[in-house]
């Protein structure tokens, strides 16, 4: 019964709008005085939450995506590569959804995957007849690949709390990002072919490519200097975090595209995003720390080892759950608060924590585009300016090739486990 | 409908200007609280400073390394030290310009009464923990620095100069949850605008 009181006092304290981070923290100090322990315990979570080198690569990698969202790469991107694939059947759809990809090498976040590309996508897939839902469907499931494709936060911070490699997960992350892409940009050609989506562009010149791809190659450059430093054992991820963000002003800069007032703006913005998400650490570290207390994971993984049948029904059930707190719960406090409660299942029932932890955030980007509170979602729809309705129709298809490839990864473990076990 | 959002109105939401317009409507008593805002304003932009610093001295590391065959053995402690410092002092401002994350789906669509209450409970919640962190902490880290405790890193820094900045942010913290606390009743019921709205308007103008 404990487990019910304390999820339903969380849940309580959620609801009267306390943010995240203090319902956390308040839920936990109050458990911690419950079980009549001293209060000790809270400065030396407090102390250790953020004492960790790993950590660092956060506040870096948004500092670089906000240099880079705001020095406006997306468009360069989107450009080069709509150049070389825009006269295919439905081009500027595989063209959105492949700067998606390539804006997921350089960026730890969906939503600014999701902003930057869309902001220069959406216009031109209008001008080109894609359907309105399709194209703002496609927008905001492509954005998700944001936190798959590495670098990714939500990796970062999973890799924190499980105590895995960054570097593994990263790689782990690999496989499936190709996946999806390959499956959104099967439908997306399917789509326009047979279901007269829409037109292509005009095939472009060689001098257009070659300009469009010139002025995008230092992004490119980033991302393969960034991830090549980390595989090749160059440099960890936290110092890769670095070089991207100082690479990143060198490009914007030396391209005269940020200007003084927007590298503040960056700066400004990546601050307050770091602390909003290590808030939630704390919070969920003296969570964690009570709920540890309380044998809280014990207690789970016991009614999992006697009412679940196997891994397959523990995946499941973790997957309709993960799923369905998605679509109230943002996706970071998801992680921090079910993570630690989880992960003791996961390592009885012999489940790699890598594969469960690429498969937790493929469920996160479900997530992001499942109302309510699917932050894609919002971003599309205020880029293209039209009711939430239409964005919700289009990214149906796109929850369903995200389940089937969530179903893919349980069946095939070897798409998640192989590049971080054989490179 | 069940939204995570960000409530705006009651703080001195963001800008200076809505701060003054609202200091405009609070008692002349009460316009010493900008003091308050002001501080959190000033350790926000210290940890700006400090995220650049970050990633200068990390950048320098590899640099170090590869260039100079120097590596430096501080970056690592510094930089994380850096980070501690950052997210703590950037807390007060991130209440007082409404940027944590939250569920309001039940208060936005409550009467204005309970939607007051829920800010003065919030507030009331975050201060309180705040103090009793700062309470707390402080003890432990009087204790590190007259036991001359350090890190178990290679430049073994006195452990009180990462704490310190929890017992600052939390100080700054639950003064600014007092100030706007005190000023919750002079202003109107908060008006909860989702957290999507206020994350993508800065987005996609940005983008734009």
């Amino acid at each position: 019964m404990i487990p019910i009181y304390i999820v339903s006092a969380l849940v309580l304290l959620l609801l009267t709008g306390l943010p995240v981070a203090f319902a956390l923290a308040a839920l936990g100090t109050g458990l911690i005085v419950l079980k009549g322990l001293p209060l000790a315990l809270i400065p030396t979570n407090l102390f250790g939450s953020l004492n960790d080198f790993v950590l660092l690569a956060v506040p870096l990698f948004l500092l670089m995506s906000n240099i880079l969202l705001k020095g406006g790469v997306g468009r360069d991107l989107f450009r080069a590569v709509q150049s070389w694939v825009g006269h295919w059947p439905g081009g500027i759809g595989v063209a959105a959804l492949l700067s998606c990809g390539i804006f997921s090498a350089i960026s730890g976040s969906s939503v600014t995957t999701a902003a930057t590309v869309g902001t220069v996508a959406v216009p031109e897939m209008t001008k080109r007849g894609y359907k309105p839902s399709f194209t703002l469907g496609l927008l905001a499931a492509g954005g998700t690949l944001g936190i798959l494709i590495p670098p990714s936060i939500p990796l970062i911070v999973y890799g924190v709390i499980a105590e895995e490699s960054i570097g593994k997960l990263f790689l782990a992350g690999v496989g499936p990002g190709i996946l999806l892409i390959t499956v959104f940009g099967l439908y997306t050609v399917l789509s326009a072919a047979f279901g007269g989506n829409a037109a292509a562009s005009p095939r472009a010149s060689w001098s257009e490519r070659t300009e469009a791809t010139l002025r995008a190659l230092p992004t490119v450059l980033l991302a393969v200097v960034m991830l090549g430093g980390i595989y090749a054992g160059a440099f960890t991820p936290t110092e890769a975090s670095a070089i991207g963000a100082a690479m990143a002003l060198a490009i914007t800069v030396a391209q005269r595209s940020l200007s003084w007032a927007d590298f503040l703006r960056a700066v400004k913005d990546s601050v307050q995003t770091t602390t909003v998400i290590f808030l939630i650490v704390v919070g969920a570290k003296i969570f964690g720390q009570a709920i540890t207390l309380y044998q809280i994971p014990q207690q789970v993984a016991h009614i999992f080892d006697t009412h679940v049948p196997g891994t397959v029904g523990f995946i499941v059930i973790v997957s309709l759950i993960l799923l369905f707190i998605g679509l109230f719960l943002e996706s970071m406090s998801m992680l921090l608060i079910m993570v630690p409660v989880l992960l003791p299942t996961v390592l009885g029932l012999g489940l790699d924590p890598i594969w469960f932890g690429v498969y937790f955030v493929l469920l996160i980007e479900i997530a992001l585009i499942t109302p309510p509170v699917g932050l894609n979602l919002f971003v599309i729809q205020a880029i293209a300016n039209k009711p939430l309705g239409v964005v919700v129709r289009g990214v149906v298809p796109f929850v369903l090739m995200m389940l089937f490839v969530a179903a893919l990864l349980s069946l095939f473990p070897q798409i998640v486990l192989w590049l971080p076990f054989h490179l | 409908m069940a939204h995570e959002a960000t409530h705006k109105g009651s703080g001195a939401h963001g800008a200076p200007a809505s701060a003054s317009a609202d200091g405009e409507r609070l008692p002349p008593s009460l316009r010493a609280l900008r003091i308050v805002d002001g501080i959190s304003v000033t350790a926000a932009r210290i940890a700006a400073v400090m995220i650049v610093i970050i990633a200068v001295i990390l950048a320098y590391e590899v640099l170090a390394r590869y260039v100079f065959r120097a590596p430096t053995r501080w970056t690592s402690d510094v930089g994380t030290t850096l980070m501690i410092w950052l997210t703590f002092l950037a807390m007060a401002q991130s209440l007082r310009s409404d940027g944590m994350i939250r569920i309001t789906a039940v208060v936005a669509n409550a009467p204005a009464s309970v939607r007051k209450l829920s800010q003065g409970f919030t507030l009331v919640v975050i201060g309180g923990f705040s103090l009793l962190a700062v309470w707390l902490c402080f003890g432990a880290m009087v204790e590190s620095f007259t036991m001359g405790r350090r890190q178990p890193t290679m430049l073994q820094m006195p452990e009180w100069i990462a704490e310190a900045p929890i017992i600052v942010g939390y100080a700054c913290l639950a003064l600014q949850a007092l100030a706007d606390l005190i000023r919750l009743p002079f202003r109107p019921a908060p008006a909860f605008v989702s957290h999507e709205e206020a994350e993508l308007h800065s987005m996609t103008e940005d983008a734009r």
